[in-house]
């Protein structure tokens, strides 16, 4: 059967490596469901996410937050 | 005489063209690969982890250096920033060689190209994070002050680190999967181990002041 060398090469790229099994069936999906969101633009959801946490650990911890922020400055 | 002069001149010449003409090809390459690892970083690195081109690598080591010396500016260390460079690199290549240990010793026989180049590439969160920190720390000179702008700017800032945080985790992930090709179990294990290894070694980074935040 004749396949198209493009096509040969992405499925060679693709399963070059086994998928992941976690070994329970629920907990696989959960995993996939996870890294489907990261795989492509994850962006999209990371920049919300650290947005919304963000202001909830200034709701939660308060001016500790400024210190953090302070301390991460003069970190570089 | 004139021939072989002129014969040899010409490849000379050649061997320079082909030398500038691939690190320029490396250099695009990294800069497509960059704005790639943000779209869609899954098979960009799977990409890379099967690329042999460490001009890449290179490159991106020298963006560091160059980070380095830009940085000493902004701050002066009592530490020379090549020295800082070298025992950066120290740091890199036992994180390497940890894990390539482990991999040979979970049965997998990979190359170490792989490794550096996948490693490389899941550096650049932390230049980016550490670049944009120096100059906004020439720009807002810390310390926040608990005004309405210090507080938007710690949230701001803080959001930023968390981002750049995540997406470091998601590309050293990346990296160590598709350079070890081992199952999910075991690359926590070997996460947990190197976590479990480099916080008290950077903690005592942090105690010399070469490092106060982790350059991995």
């Amino acid at each position: 059967m004749y396949v198209p060398y493009r096509v040969k090469h992405k499925f060679d790229e693709v399963y070059f490596i086994q998928p992941n099994d976690l070994g329970f069936g629920p907990l696989t999906n959960v995993y996939k469901l996870v890294t489907r969101r990261l795989k492509h633009m994850p962006f999209v959801l990371i920049v919300p996410v650290s947005i919304i946490l963000s202001i909830f650990l200034y709701m939660v911890f308060g001016h500790l937050l400024v210190k953090l922020a302070s301390f991460l400055q003069y970190g570089f | 005489m004139d021939i072989c002069w002129s014969s040899w001149h010409h490849s000379c010449n050649m061997d320079f063209k082909t030398v500038v003409v691939s690190w320029l090809a490396s250099f695009l390459l990294l800069m497509q690969r960059f704005f790639l690892l943000i779209i869609s970083p899954y098979p960009t690195m799977r990409k890379i982890s099967m690329d042999r081109d460490t001009i890449q690598a290179i490159l991106i080591f020298l963006c560091i250096w160059i980070y380095f010396q830009i940085a000493d500016i902004f701050k002066k260390s009592h530490i020379h920033p090549t020295l800082v460079f070298l025992i950066f690199c120290f740091n890199f290549v036992c994180s390497i060689f940890f894990c390539y240990g482990f991999s040979r010793i979970f049965g997998q026989k990979n190359s170490i190209r792989s490794y550096m180049l996948t490693f490389s590439y899941s550096l650049l969160p932390t230049l980016v994070w550490f670049t944009v920190n120096s100059f906004l720390y020439a720009l807002l000179p810390p310390p926040r002050q608990l005004t309405l702008m210090g507080k938007a700017f710690s949230v701001f800032f803080v959001s930023f680190s968390i981002s750049l945080l995540v997406w470091k985790i998601i590309l050293f992930y990346l990296a160590l999967r598709f350079s070890t090709r081992l199952p999910f179990y075991r690359l926590v294990f070997i996460l947990v181990l190197y976590v479990s290894i480099f916080l008290p070694y950077s903690v005592l980074l942090y105690t010399f002041k070469i490092f106060r935040v982790p350059f991995i």
